[in-house]
Order: structure tokens, then sequence, then C-alpha cells
């Protein structure tokens, strides 16, 4: 009776859990992977790996950061896998690969987010995503990311600045 | 080309937009939930499989164990002498047991013989190592007497009611458990006559004495056969008579070989 509660305790709270970050989660792989099927699956995969561990009794402490974290792990996976496939053994499989620049009109809305904050230094990118295109508060970001939230505002003002600048 | 600010923001409103319909989130919770099946079933199985495993070596170690060391009482058994501790198991275990797994009536037979012959073996054995002791024939005979009771139930008896192989190993057995104990002939006999046999077979013997120059002395001590209508028969034999019983064999000249089977 008491593991049928606890059953049911654990699912409710995943659930909980799923409700609030499922979309914040499959944003964050449909921008960094740009593919909606793949950015589903990572998505699920994530969640399936919290349910594993809420289920099996394992406490989580900080659940955002938790999830966030498997997220970027599974990301980095899949850039490792053999899915990612490189420029080279695409050109050599005989695909024509434009080399000029796409126009902003013409590109997708992720690949122009992608673009431009891409094109920012690596510690400004996760936080300038967060803050501007999830609109995360401070101090979810410093949760997120296991960072102060001084050093997440400090990023957050450099990154702006230095988006704007390129907007120029 | 720049991406201007207004872009970024219109991209980022369109995206931040962007979420998984209800369906979708339907399908991967029932793909999460599908997973979780799959995984609590390897944590119920998994113990119990390890368990199973640890269980199954345990008794494969134990039964390796128990078939060496039947295996090995199994030889010590067979190779036993009267006397020894397992003699008792060779006798009424091993024994029946090849008894049983013989198929034919004539097969059967045959290996109550080859058992009398091993009496016989087991009593040269023991009598070569001077360890015939009154205990170790007891026990002999026991065995002896044993397929003797086998035998008569057995219809080996021929027409005359004997059989020379037969009789000839009992004999044999007669003559190295001593005279004082022994396996009575007519018990196997009956009332029949199997005498011819007898006859010819103590004629053969005196043949065998004289062939050896026996002295005064040795003549005085003569076969003994008493009681030709069928009480107890036991031979004794001279001094000086070939020790080796196959030695009055040849000297008897039957065809068969008592220590030739």
């Amino acid at each position: 009776m008491e593991d049928e509660k606890e059953k049911k305790n654990n699912q409710k709270n995943f659930e909980k859990l799923f409700q609030e970050h499922s979309d914040v989660i499959y944003r964050l792989c449909l921008y960094k992977t740009s593919n909606e099927s793949v950015a589903r699956d990572l998505t699920q995969e994530t969640f399936l790996r919290l349910w594993k561990r809420i289920s099996s009794g394992k406490g989580i402490d900080k659940p955002k950061q938790y999830i966030f974290q498997i997220a970027r792990n599974l990301i980095i996976d899949y850039y490792k896998s053999d899915k990612a496939v490189s420029l080279d053994s695409l050109r050599a499989e005989g695909f024509d690969l434009k080399t000029e620049e796409i126009s902003p009109e013409s590109m997708g809305d992720v690949a122009l987010l992608k673009k431009a904050i891409e094109s920012l230094d690596q510690e400004f990118r996760e936080v300038i995503y967060m803050r501007f295109v999830e609109e995360m508060k401070v101090k979810e970001i410093a949760e997120m990311l296991n960072i102060s939230e001084n050093l997440v505002s400090v990023r957050i003002s450099r990154g702006r600045d230095k988006l704007i600048e390129k907007f120029k | 080309m720049k991406i201007t600010q207004e872009q970024f923001n219109s991209a980022q409103k369109t995206f931040s937009q962007k979420s998984l319909s209800s369906s979708q989130k339907n399908i991967m919770l029932s793909n999460i939930y599908g997973g979780d099946i799959k995984v609590n079933q390897k944590v119920v199985i998994s113990p119990f499989s390890s368990y199973f495993v640890f269980f199954r070596q345990k008794v494969f170690a134990f039964v390796i164990v128990f078939a060496l060391l039947l295996s090995t009482t199994i030889y010590a058994s067979a190779e036993s002498l009267p006397g020894d501790l397992l003699y008792g198991m060779k006798i009424n275990a091993l024994e029946p047991i090849g008894l049983a797994l013989q198929t034919s009536i004539e097969s059967k037979n045959d290996y109550k013989i080859s058992l009398i012959q091993k009496r016989i073996n087991e009593l040269e054995k023991l009598d070569e190592r001077g360890d015939l002791s009154d205990a170790s024939k007891k026990q002999s005979l026991s065995a002896a007497i044993k397929i003797i009771n086998m035998l008569k139930t057995s219809g080996m008896l021929d027409e005359n009611g004997g059989n020379v192989d037969l009789l000839n190993k009992i004999r044999a057995y007669n003559f190295l458990i001593g005279s004082d104990l022994g396996i009575e002939m007519n018990s196997i006999l009956g009332n029949n006559s199997g005498f011819e046999i007898e006859d010819n077979y103590v004629n053969l013997l005196k043949e065998g004495s004289m062939d050896t120059e026996p002295t005064q002395d040795q003549e005085e001590e003569t076969i003994i056969n008493e009681d030709n209508s069928g009480s107890q028969e036991i031979i004794e034999f001279p001094e000086g008579l070939p020790s080796s019983f196959l030695d009055i064999e040849n000297n008897i000249d039957t065809k068969t070989n008592i220590f030739g089977l």
C-alpha cells in the first residue's frame, strides 16, 4: 500500500516538473540541434532519465538544474554520436553545400537566434539565451548554471552590450 | 549580412512560443512510463536472476563434489575385499545393480557365475596378502551363498542337474575357503546326480595326486566324498598337490578353465 502511495506521489511530482519544464527543454534542444524530431527525442530522453531518478526513490535537490544538466549532456552526446555528420563527409557524399551566406529574412527563427547568439563568446551564450530567449530570471539562471547571481548579472550585461554592438 | 535587433526580437518572440503540443506531451509521458515498466521489470528480475545464478552455481559445485565422492566410493567399493568396510556396499548395492542391468536371462546367469569367479579372485587376493581371516571368509561365504541361492532358482542346471562351469567354480571356491567352510555341493545338485562329474573330478584329482608322487603320509589324506546320497561334500586336497587350482584343472583336463573367464 505504501509503495503504491509513494509511486503515485513520485508520478505526481514528475508530471508537475514535466509540465513546467518540458517546453523549455524542448526549445533548448531545438535551438541547439535545429531539428524538431531530434529535439523531441532529446526532450523525452531527458525526462525519462528524470523519471528513472525519481521513481528509484532518489531525491533531487534542484530539479531545474538537474533537468537542464541532463539535456545539455544529451545534446553533447548527440553531437558526439554518429548522427552528427561532418561537412566534409556530406561533401564527399555529393551534397552541394551552399557556402554563401543566407539572408536573415530567409532564415528560420532558430537559425537567426542561433547565428546572433553563437557569435558571442562562449561564456555569454547560455546566459544570453536563457535571459533573452527563455526570459529566465537571474536567480533561475544562476541555479541552472550553478554559478553566482552576480556572475550571471555581469555576463548578461556584457553579453547584451556585445549583442547590441553586433546589431549595429 | 547583419541581424538587426528587431529581427532578433521578432525571432525571439516566435521561438519562445514554440512548445510541445498536448498530444506530443502525452505520447512522451506514455513512452516514459512504458520505459519505466521495462526498468521495473529489470529491477524485479535482476536480483532473482543473480540469486538463481548464484544458487545454480552452488548446486552445480555440490553435484560435482557429490559425483566425485560417489565415483570414488564406487571405485573403492568395487575393489574392496571381504573384511573391508565397503565390501557390504559392493555385495548389496553394486552387484545387484550390475545384475539388474543385464537384460536377458542368459546374461543374468553369466553375470551370476562371474560373481562366483569374483569371490574366488577375492579369496585369492586375500590369500596372497595373508589376510584370509575367519571373518573375511565368513563374509565371502555369505556373499557366495547369496549368489548360489539366486542360481538355484535360475534354471542354470543342465539336464543332469549340474553345470560344469558352475560346479568347477564352486569347487575352486571351496578349495580356497578351506575345509571347515564351503558351499554345500548337494545344495546345488539336489537329489539329482551330477555325480558323474563329481566322480570324474575325484578320480582326476587322484590322478593329479599321483603325478606329484605323494608320500605315504600324503596318501593317508584322501579326498573325502561323504554321503553319496546328497549330504555335504567337502573336498580335501592332499599336501603336495599343486598349490594353484589351475594346475589341478590342467591335470583334470577338463575343457573349462575356471580362471579363464
